[in-house]
C-alpha cells in the first residue's frame, strides 16, 4: 500500500498523454508550425492593414493597369487603385468572412452532433434527417437565390456558408459522442445521479475540444474558398473589397486580355497560401488525434539490430 | 542436457525510441534477458503488466515495431536467427518459431473460413498445396481437439475456446520447434482456460515443443509449466522450477507475487456467526429479458410489421438473461457473485443499479422497491447505491483532477454548502481509501498507477456514504501485487462503515478469500449459494465442482493439468 503511494510519475512527460496532449504534440510538428506561421502572418497583416497599406483603396493613385514598379509593388487595377493596398485590405474581409462562417458552422454542427449522439432514438433520427437535407442543398444555387431575393451582401454570404457547412461536423461529432457516452466514466456519472446537462458539459464536451479545433481550422479553409468562389461569381457584396471581388473585378474589366496578370495573381496566391496554411494545421491535428493514420503495421520499416560496441560483457 | 537448446536467448536487450521528445534517451525495456528452453520443456515467463515479458518474446520472433532496437542473440537450435535483422528472421518465423497471440477473438479474418486461414499459412511457406494442404489442415485441427468439419467454419461460428484452439493449430502448421504463447488464456473462462492449458501441455509433450508461456497468473504457470522465470522492470529476477519458486522463493518480489495470489486451499471455516442483521439489498425472483425489449421497441416503430407477425403466431420466445434470481445482502456483508462470462452476473448488477429494465420480480434497497422507478425518482436514491467498475483506466474522466472527480457526486447531490466544505469531505474520503489528499488530489488520472486509480474511483463512490456498494470485477484489471490492497480496502469498508458489498468476480479463489457468502451463477440462474468454506470443500452442485476443478492453483503439487 505504502509502496503504491510513493510511486512518482514524471508530470512533464506524463501530461502529454490524453487528447489535449496529442493536440500539443500535433501542433509541434513541422507542417503544423509552417501552417501556424502562415496563418499568423495573414492575421497580423489583415489586422494592421489600415496602418500598413501604402495607398487608399478607394481613390486612384496611379494609371489603369499600371504594371508593378518600385512605387506600386503589385501594380494597379482597372480603376488605378494600388493592388498591394487592395490585397492587404481584401485579406481582412476575406478572413473575417471565413472565420465567422466557420464558427457558425462548427457551433451548429457541434450542437446537432452532441444532441443527436447523446440522446439517440428519435432525437437522433430527426436531427440527422435535417442534416441529410442540408447536405444536399447546392451552395451556389442557394446563394444565387439569396442574392436575387435579398440582394448580395457580406452577411448573406456568411450565413449561407455557415448554414450549409455544418453538416459534416455534425456527423463527425455525433459519431464521437456516440462512443463517448458508452465510456465507463459517463456511465459512472449516470450512476452517481448526474443530470444530462451536467454529463454533457463536464464529461463529453471537453473531450470534443481538439476534434472541434481541427474541424474549425479545416472549415475556415473551406469557408474562405467558398467566399472567394461566390465573390468571383459576383454573388457577394460588390462594394466590399475581398480577395474574391478583387479577382472578379479584374476578370470582368479585361485584365486577362490586356495581360495584366498582377491584378489577379496576388489575390489568388493569398487565398491559396492561407488555405494551405489552415490545411496543414488542421491535418496535423487530425493525425495527432488519430495516431493510426500515421503508423501502419504494414510499413516497410522494421526493427533493427543495435550495432555492437565492445565485446563480451562490455557489449552494449 | 546438451549445449543445444531449442530456444536460447542470450543477453537480449530491447530499446524503444522515445515517442514524442526527440531528445529523450531510448527506453530500455528488456535488459540482458537470458533464457534457455530445451525441446519438450515448458517455461513460464511471469510478471506484472509493463515488465517487458511480451516485448521479450516479440523480440524472439522478430515482430517488434519499427521503433525498436534489439541487441543480443536469439538462438534456435544453436543458430542465431536475429543476426541479420528482419531479413534473416523471415525464413525462421513460423517454420522454426511460432506464436499464439493474446486475443484469439481477433486473430482470425472474419470473412474467411478457419481452414482457409490455416491453409494460407501452409501455402505461404510452401509446405503443402491443394488436397494435401486440406488434409494437413484437418489433421492439425484434429490435433488440437476440434471436431471434424471445423475447417469449413467461419470464426464467428466457433466459441472463444475453440478459436484459441484454432489459433494454436495455425501456429503449429509449419511444425515449429518453439512455440511462444502470449497470455493464451487471459480472455477465456476458467473452465475453458483449463482445457486450453491441458492442450498446450499435451502438445508440448507429444511433439517435443519448447513452449514459452507468458502470463501474469501464477496459477497458470504452476499448473502448466515445468520452469518459470519471474520478470520485473525488464529483468529476470528469479528463475527456477515452479516447485522451487513456490516453496522456496529466493527473491522478495517472487515471494510477494505468491503471497498476493489467493489460494483455494487457504480457505477456512468462519467461526464467527453473522449477527442479527437487516437485509440491505433484497432481490426476489428477478427476471431480465433482452429479446423482449427489442421487440417492444420495434412494435412502437412499425405497427404494421408486428401486426402481421402477430397473425402468423407468437414471436420466438425471448431468452431470459437472468431468471429466478433471489439474493440478499445484509449490512456489513460482502457477497460474491461468481460465474463464467455470459452467466448474467453483470446484468443482475445493472438491474440493481436501475440501468437495466427488469421484466419481473422485485428489488428492494433498504426497504424501498426500485423496480419500475423513473430516472427522476431514482436520482435521490443513487446516494445509497454506488458502483465500482472493472476498469479503473476507463472509470475516471481523464480531463478532471482526482479531487474534482471525488467532489462531483457531492455537487450533484448538493451536499455541503460551499466548495471548501466539499473539498474537505472529498479529502476525507481520499484519506479513507489510503490516498494522501495533499499529494494526489491535484493530479490527473493518468498520473496515477492502476491501483491508485481504482482507489480514487472507490473514493468517488464512498464520498456519498452509500449503504450498498456494487463492485464489478474490481480487481481483475489490476496487477496481482495491487489486488490485495484493493480487496483489503473493500473488506475494511464493510467492517468499519457497515456497508453491504455485492462483488462480481469470475475468480473463485478471490471470492473464497474475501467474501462472507458466495453465490454461483450459471446461465442466468443461481446454482448454489453458501459460505466460502462450504462452497470450496463441500460443493453441492456439479457445476460448482467443475468450476473449482478448473481454478489453477499456485501450488504446482496441487493438481497438474496433464
Amino acid at each position: 500500500m505504502s509502496e503504491e503511494i510513493t510511486v512518482t510519475t514524471r508530470p512533464d512527460v506524463e501530461r502529454r498523454r490524453g487528447v489535449w496532449g496529442a493536440l500539443r504534440t500535433a501542433v509541434a510538428t513541422p507542417p503544423a508550425i509552417i501552417g501556424l506561421i502562415v496563418i499568423g502572418l495573414f492575421l497580423l497583416v489583415s489586422v494592421f492593414s489600415p496602418l500598413i497599406k501604402p495607398y487608399s483603396t478607394s481613390v486612384p493613385s496611379c494609371e489603369v493597369f499600371e504594371p508593378p514598379s518600385g512605387r506600386h509593388w503589385l501594380g494597379c487595377d482597372d480603376g488605378g487603385v494600388d493592388m498591394l493596398s487592395l490585397v492587404l485590405q481584401g485579406g481582412q474581409v476575406s478572413m473575417f468572412v471565413g472565420f465567422t462562417a466557420a464558427v457558425i458552422a462548427i457551433a451548429i454542427g457541434a450542437i446537432f452532433g452532441v444532441l443527436s449522439g447523446y440522446f439517440g432514438g428519435w432525437v437522433d433520427t430527426v436531427l440527422m434527417r435535417i442534416t441529410d437535407y442540408f447536405m444536399v442543398i447546392p451552395q451556389i444555387v442557394l446563394m444565387i437565390v439569396v442574392a436575387a431575393v435579398w440582394g448580395p451582401s457580406l452577411n448573406h454570404v456568411i450565413m449561407v456558408i455557415g448554414f450549409l457547412m455544418w453538416t459534416s461536423t455534425a456527423r463527425v461529432v455525433r459519431a464521437q459522442v456516440k462512443s463517448l457516452r458508452e465510456r465507463v466514466y459517463v456511465r459512472r456519472a449516470v450512476s452517481i445521479g448526474a443530470s444530462h446537462t451536467r454529463i454533457i458539459l463536464t464529461h463529453i464536451v471537453p473531450q470534443l475540444g481538439p476534434l472541434l479545433i481541427a474541424n474549425t481550422v479545416l472549415a475556415i479553409t473551406l469557408a474562405i474558398f467558398n467566399e472567394t468562389a461566390l465573390a468571383f461569381l459576383g454573388l457577394s457584396d460588390p462594394t466590399a473589397v475581398t480577395w474574391g471581388t478583387i479577382m472578379e473585378h479584374a476578370f470582368e474589366r479585361g485584365a486577362i486580355s490586356t495581360g495584366a496578370w498582377w491584378a489577379i495573381v496576388p489575390a489568388g496566391l493569398c487565398v491559396a497560401a492561407l488555405i494551405v496554411g489552415c490545411y496543414l494545421v488542421g491535418n496535423s491535428i487530425e493525425d495527432g488525434l488519430n495516431p493510426r493514420l500515421r503508423s501502419s503495421y504494414l510499413s516497410t520499416k522494421s526493427w533493427r539490430m543495435r550495432p555492437l560496441v565492445g565485446r563480451g560483457g562490455d557489449a552494449l | 542436457m546438451t549445449e543445444r537448446h531449442a530456444l536460447e536467448l542470450v543477453n537480449l536487450n530491447v530499446w524503444f525510441d522515445p515517442r514524442d521528445h526527440h531528445g529523450d534517451k531510448p527506453a530500455h525495456t528488456v535488459k540482458d534477458v537470458s533464457l534457455k528452453v530445451a525441446a519438450g520443456e515448458r517455461v513460464g515467463l511471469v510478471g506484472e503488466s509493463g515488465c517487458g515479458k511480451t516485448t521479450t518474446i516479440l523480440a524472439a520472433i522478430g515482430l517488434l515495431p519499427a521503433s525498436a532496437t534489439v541487441g543480443g542473440e536469439v538462438r534456435i537450435d544453436g543458430k542465431n536467427v536475429i543476426e541479420n535483422g528482419e531479413a534473416g528472421m523471415r525464413s525462421h518465423r513460423w517454420t522454426d518459431i511460432a506464436m499464439v497471440f493474446q486475443g484469439a477473438m481477433s486473430a482470425f479474418n472474419p470473412v474467411k473460413t478457419v481452414g482457409w486461414q490455416i491453409r494460407e499459412a501452409l501455402e505461404v511457406h510452401g509446405i503443402a498445396r491443394g488436397r494435401i494442404a486440406v488434409e494437413r489442415t484437418r489433421e492439425l485441427l484434429d490435433l488440437v481437439g476440434l471436431p471434424s468439419g471445423s475447417d469449413a467454419k467461419y470464426p464467428h461460428q466457433l466459441s472463444g475456446g475453440m478459436k484459441q484452439r484454432a489459433v494454436i493449430a495455425m501456429a503449429l502448421s509449419c511444425e515449429p520447434k518453439v512455440l511462444l504463447a502470449d497470455e493464451p488464456t487471459t480472455a477465456l473462462d476458467v473452465v475453458v482456460q483449463d482445457q486450453v492449458l491441458r492442450l498446450l501441455v499435451r502438445l508440448s509433450m507429444d511433439l517435443g515443443l519448447a513452449l514459452v508461456l507468458v502470463t501474469h497468473d501464477l496459477g497458470v504457470v504452476a499448473q502448466a509449466c515445468t520452469r518459470a522465470a519471474v520478470m520485473r522492470d525488464g529483468e529476470i529476477v528469479e528463475e527456477g522450477s515452479v516447485d522451487d519458486l513456490y516453496r522456496r522463493p529466493a527473491h522478495p518480489y517472487t515471494r510477494k507475487l505468491f503471497e498476493s495470489t489467493p489460494n483455494l486451499d487457504d480457505v477456512r471455516r468462519t467461526i464467527e456467526s453473522p449477527g442479527q442483521t437487516t437485509p440491505l439489498l433484497d432481490v426476489e425472483d428477478l427476471r431480465v429479458t433482452y429479446g423482449d425489449l427489442a421487440r417492444t421497441t420495434r412494435r412502437r416503430r412499425w405497427p404494421f410489421v408486428t401486426a402481421s407477425t402477430k397473425v402468423q403466431g407468437p414471436v420466438a420466445a425471448p431468452t431470459d438473461a437472468v431468471a429466478n434470481v433471489s439474493m440478499a445482502v445484509a449490512e456489513g456483508e460482502l457477497v460474491a457473485l461468481v460465474g463464467q462470462s455470459g452467466c448474467g452476473k453483470t446484468t443482475t448488477l445493472q438491474a440493481i443499479l436501475g440501468m437495466q429494465p427488469v421484466r419481473s420480480g422485485s428489488i428492494r434497497i433498504d426497504g424501498v422497491e426500485i423496480t419500475g422507478l423513473g430516472a427522476r425518482a431514482w436520482r435521490p436514491l443513487r446516494r445509497n447505491v454506488q458502483m465500482i467498475y472493472q476498469d479503473p483506466y476507463e472509470a475516471l474522466d481523464g480531463r478532471l483532477r482526482v479531487i474534482d472527480t471525488v467532489m462531483e457526486p457531492l455537487v450533484v447531490h448538493r451536499i455541503g454548502n460551499d466548495r471548501r466544505e466539499r473539498r474537505a469531505l472529498a479529502a476525507e474520503s481520499l484519506a479513507d481509501v489510503g490516498l494522501d489528499p495533499d499529494v494526489l488530489a491535484g493530479r490527473y488520472p493518468h498520473e496515477l498507477s492502476g491501483g491508485q486509480r481504482q482507489r480514487a474511483a472507490i473514493a468517488a463512490s464512498l464520498v456519498l456514504r452509500p449503504r450498498l456498494l456494487l463492485a464489478d470485477e474490481p480487481v481483475s484489471m489490476l496487477d496481482v501485487s495491487v489486488r490485495t490492497g484493493v480487496l483489503e480496502l473493500l473488506d475494511r469498508l464493510r467492517r468499519e462503515h457497515r456497508m453491504g458489498i455485492l462483488m462480481i468476480t469470475h475468480d473463485l479463489s478471490t471470492a473464497a478469500a474475501y467474501a462472507d457468502r458466495i453465490i454461483v451463477m450459471r446461465e442466468g440462474r443461481i446454482v448454489e449459494a453458501g459460505e466460502p468454506w462450504q462452497i470450496v470443500h463441500e460443493p453441492a452442485d456439479d457445476y460448482t465442482r467443475k468450476l473449482l476443478a478448473s481454478v489453477p492453483s499456485p501450488d504446482p503439487q496441487h493438481h497438474r493439468a496433464s
